[in-house]
């Protein structure tokens, strides 16, 4: 395939220090991504990469089995972007940890530079200190800013913290962000389709499977809809739809059948507000099934509507 | 035995509290042998007698403890910046105070260049143009419809470039990259905000990384420093501990014997913004200080805290500032910034850590007291660099640990006006770059110019630190002024001190380096607002002499 070099999907990991980024980022290093992934570290003394999981270590850079790579930062990070889309071997995805006091949002327009797709920002917070980070004199406006950041907010160490203090970040975050997806964890441990993902069918089935154990807890945070069609979808009327989408819809995934695009999948990406459409695999000889995957608050979900909404895109 | 040479001087200002005064000065292996009348040195033994300074008045060499090599970017073919910038050959690059005289400046440059050349040049401050519309694309336009233009701008955060380089670069009203300035019909205005925008401008960008990362640009510096009777300069960026592959070029140049100065280089231990394994980097500097030299050392770390304050990054206490957005934010967590600290201070690294706004020099003296406690390393003279808004109570926390207040003195006259009008507000205004104040509460201070920023030469900060004139002629803080002597001694033994070389530069005194500003007056003698007049003829280094072009001036 003579392709022009696909853009570099771009995950930003931010949170002020001690939130559980290394965590997060050494969990994301155990588990691979599923593509090539280079993670840009803030400090490789905090990395613990087990042993056998390291294929080669030179030049600063480790290597490792799963297709993830690591390093560290020694020149300003545009300077680093500009000579990695340069690079002969470029990584699918470039995952950024940003240091506990960087303005995120600042560091996310970096991934805005043509070669780059930013994917999304995921801010770790300490379920059981973040309401003191916030009020702190010295740092609680940079704590906030990483938060309004976020696309995806992690507020970790829940097992540490008193079930009010989960409560509690809860609130604090979603009125701070109210558009970005609330994820509970210990020791930063999420699904990392969660994180990032360039939409994969498979994906889409654990979504499914998240949908069937959300819905059996008490507190379920999150619901899900899907919808499946096999007819070609109109492509402006599809991104009208999503555009219609109320705020408590947090996430929406999908791999479509473009009537403008017909022998490739369109994987659809929208964390936030921002939404992606981007050219995926060919169909070649398996059938071009359209399925998207919406995530929202609890009673978010109108699937009446939605089923409505959607089979209207169908050209 | 080696050979003495006695200079003789219509007066020798020693800056040594026991024999302040001398005619003549006797220099035996670069180092002063003896200070004191014609007849003493002569005792000393055989000599020959060079009258070469018979009329000029002798300094010890002025010390810059906070400089850039980054000011040799400022050409005549580059420099746009408000205020004159004195130039390594002597000549001037005139300020430019309008949109109007920026065009004509620029057609200027722009007639100079070759074919292929863009026109890159920096230094441009419109906070000077307080009643001008914003530059465009449109005005820069008016130099070349053809020829890539890319303007950057002194806080270095922003561009402006033409519609020659949004075209190039394809750069359109689609352009999704936050920081791509749009005018009201949504096309590219040709302001690019920030870094990842000022990246579109590829060219421009690649061009100015290959300037700066130049070693070269520090014999350009050195010769600026000359040319202002200054004999050791410093780089408080120097270089990154992770890869100090230019230690060699640097020394290659800097260790040569017809380079007219001496450096002392404060590497940074990790990027700003980023952090590191502390204690590796510390090492890794340990490592770096067995290439010292004479003529240039390893001093030190420099740790970035906050912003610029003109910027509205610095990290102010409650109430922050007067007007505009804040947009402070500290670069470094106060609790990683103590491990930092005692990282570096263990092992007993000077630092130097950069606190504009007072809330970053509290979070710092913090950390000082930390490392203190961990580590009775007493004599560390750890820095606050600029200093420009510590309040008195930090400075009696400064001269209890033991920490030494490097201020930026220069901002008086280059950003004294706007200071009061729009940062600080007319009265706290005064309160800025309290030297009086750390004199008093018995902090040792030297003064700077963050050469790049403001030209370097120290004629200047002591005219600045004396008078605390500004443009305008308001005096901003009269009670924060100090004596000549005072900013004399900020000057050379201050600064010497804080680089923990007092006891080799610094001042006139048998067994230190022959480290000589040569001058026509001297600035304990002539009018205090006179004093940026004095005229340098050239400098000593380790009792060579370097000669500043003959029509150099000093100070503005």
């Amino acid at each position: 395939m003579s392709e022009e070099p696909r853009d570099i999907g771009v995950l930003i990991i931010g949170g002020y220090l001690g939130s559980g980024k290394t965590t997060l980022v050494n969990h994301i290093l155990r588990n691979g991504t599923g593509r090539e992934t280079l993670v840009l570290v803030n400090d490789f003394g905090e990395i613990a990469i087990d042993v056998d999981l390291i294929e080669a270590d030179s030049d600063g850079v480790v290597t490792l089995v799963n297709g993830c790579s690591c390093c560290a930062l020694s020149t300003p990070l545009i300077e680093f972007l500009v000579s990695l889309r340069e690079r002969e071997a470029r990584p699918q995805l470039l995952i950024i940890e940003a240091s506990g006091v960087a303005n995120t949002a600042l560091v996310a327009s970096h991934a805005m530079i043509p070669g780059f797709r930013l994917e999304g920002v995921v801010t770790v917070v300490d379920a059981e200190t973040i309401g003191e980070r916030l009020s702190d004199d010295y740092v609680g406006t940079t704590v906030q800013r990483q938060i309004e950041a976020a696309d995806v907010l992690i507020i970790n160490k829940t097992d540490l913290a008193g079930a009010v203090d989960v409560e509690r970040a809860s609130e604090l975050l979603g009125s701070l962000a109210p558009g970005a997806l609330v994820v509970e964890a210990v020791n930063a441990e999420v699904p990392i389709l969660f994180l990032v993902g360039e939409t994969l069918e498979s994906d889409l089935d654990l979504f499914e499977v998240r949908k069937a154990s959300d819905s059996g807890e008490p507190h379920a945070k999150h619901e899900t809809w899907s919808w499946e069609c096999d007819t070609a979808i109109n492509r402006s009327r599809f991104e009208a739809v999503l555009e219609s989408l109320p705020d408590r819809v947090l996430r929406v995934k999908g791999v479509v059948n473009f009537e403008g695009s017909p022998l490739h999948r369109s994987i659809i990406q929208r964390v936030g507000s921002r939404l992606a459409i981007t050219q995926g695999a060919a169909w070649g000889s398996d059938q071009a099934t359209s399925r998207v995957v919406l995530i929202g608050y609890p009673g978010s979900i109108n699937p009446e509507q939605w089923s409505k909404d959607f089979n209207s895109t169908q050209s | 035995m080696s050979d003495t040479t006695i200079y003789t001087a219509s007066k020798i200002v020693t800056m040594h509290s026991s024999n302040p005064v001398a005619t003549a000065v006797a220099i035996r292996d670069g180092r002063v042998l003896a200070v004191g009348s014609l007849e003493e040195c002569q005792a000393w033994g055989p000599h020959v007698i060079d009258e070469r300074y018979a009329d000029a008045v002798i300094l010890p060499g002025f010390i810059e403890a906070h400089g850039h090599t980054m000011d040799a970017l400022n050409t005549e073919k580059t420099y746009v910046g408000f205020f004159d910038y004195p130039l390594a050959d002597g000549s001037t690059v005139l300020g430019v105070t309008s949109t109007a005289a920026l065009i004509s400046r620029l057609k200027e440059i722009e007639s100079g260049l070759g074919d292929d050349e863009i026109l890159l040049a920096n230094g441009l401050d419109p906070i000077f143009f307080p009643g001008e519309p914003r530059l465009t694309c449109h005005d820069l336009d008016e130099v070349s419809k053809t020829r890539q233009i890319f303007i950057r701008h002194a806080s270095g955060h922003l561009a402006t470039v033409n519609s020659a380089l949004i075209a190039a670069e394809g750069i359109t009203r689609d352009s999704l990259t936050p920081g791509v300035g749009k005018d009201e019909s949504g096309e590219p205005s040709g302001e690019l905000r920030e870094p990842p925008a000022m990246s579109l401008a590829s060219r421009a960008f690649r061009e100015m990384q290959i300037r700066s990362i130049n070693p070269g640009l520090v014999r350009t510096h050195a010769e600026m420093a000359r040319n202002a009777g200054v004999t050791t300069s410093t780089e408080l960026v120097g270089l990154m501990l992770l890869l100090p592959q230019q230690l060699e070029a640097w020394h290659e140049i800097v260790d040569a014997p017809d380079f007219p100065g001496r450096m002392v280089l404060y590497n940074l231990p990790s990027m700003p913004g980023t952090s590191a394994d502390y204690d590796a980097m510390a090492e890794a500097f340990l490592a770096l200080q067995k290439s010292d030299t004479p003529k240039m050392r390893n001093g030190g770390v420099k740790l970035i805290i906050d912003g610029s304050i003109q910027g509205w990054t610095a990290k102010m206490q409650w109430p922050g500032y007067f007007s505009g957005e804040d947009n402070a934010h500290l670069l470094t967590t106060p609790e990683e910034l103590k491990e930092t600290v005692k990282a570096f201070h263990r092992r007993r690294i000077n630092i130097n850590a950069h606190c504009n706004g007072n809330a970053a020099t509290e979070i710092f003296l913090d950390a000082v007291e930390d490392a203190l406690i961990d580590f009775a390393w007493l004599d560390h003279r750890h820095v606050v660099q600029h200093s420009q808004t510590s309040t008195p109570a930090q400075y009696r926390r400064m001269a209890k640990l033991g920490v030494c207040a490097n201020i930026f003195i220069n901002h008086i006259w280059y950003w004294g006006d706007q200071h009061a009008a729009i940062t600080m507000g007319p009265d706290r205004v005064r309160s800025m770059w309290a030297c009086r104040t750390a004199l008093d509460a018995g902090v040792p201070i030297s003064l700077h110019t963050d050469s790049g920023v403001t030209p370097i030469g120290h004629l200047m900060t002591m005219w600045c630190a004396v008078n605390r004139i500004t443009p305008s002629g308001r005096v901003l803080g009269e009670a924060e002024r100090i004596t000549p002597y005072e900013a004399l001694y900020a000057a050379t033994l201050g600064a010497a001190y804080q680089l923990h070389l007092d006891h080799e530069i610094g001042s006139i005194e048998t067994g230190k380096r022959a480290d000589f500003a040569v001058v026509d007056a001297s600035p304990l003698d002539v009018d205090p607002l006179a004093i940026c007049d004095i005229l340098v003829f050239g400098v000593v280094v380790g009792g060579e002499h370097f000669e500043a072009p003959q029509n150099a001036e000093s100070g503005s």
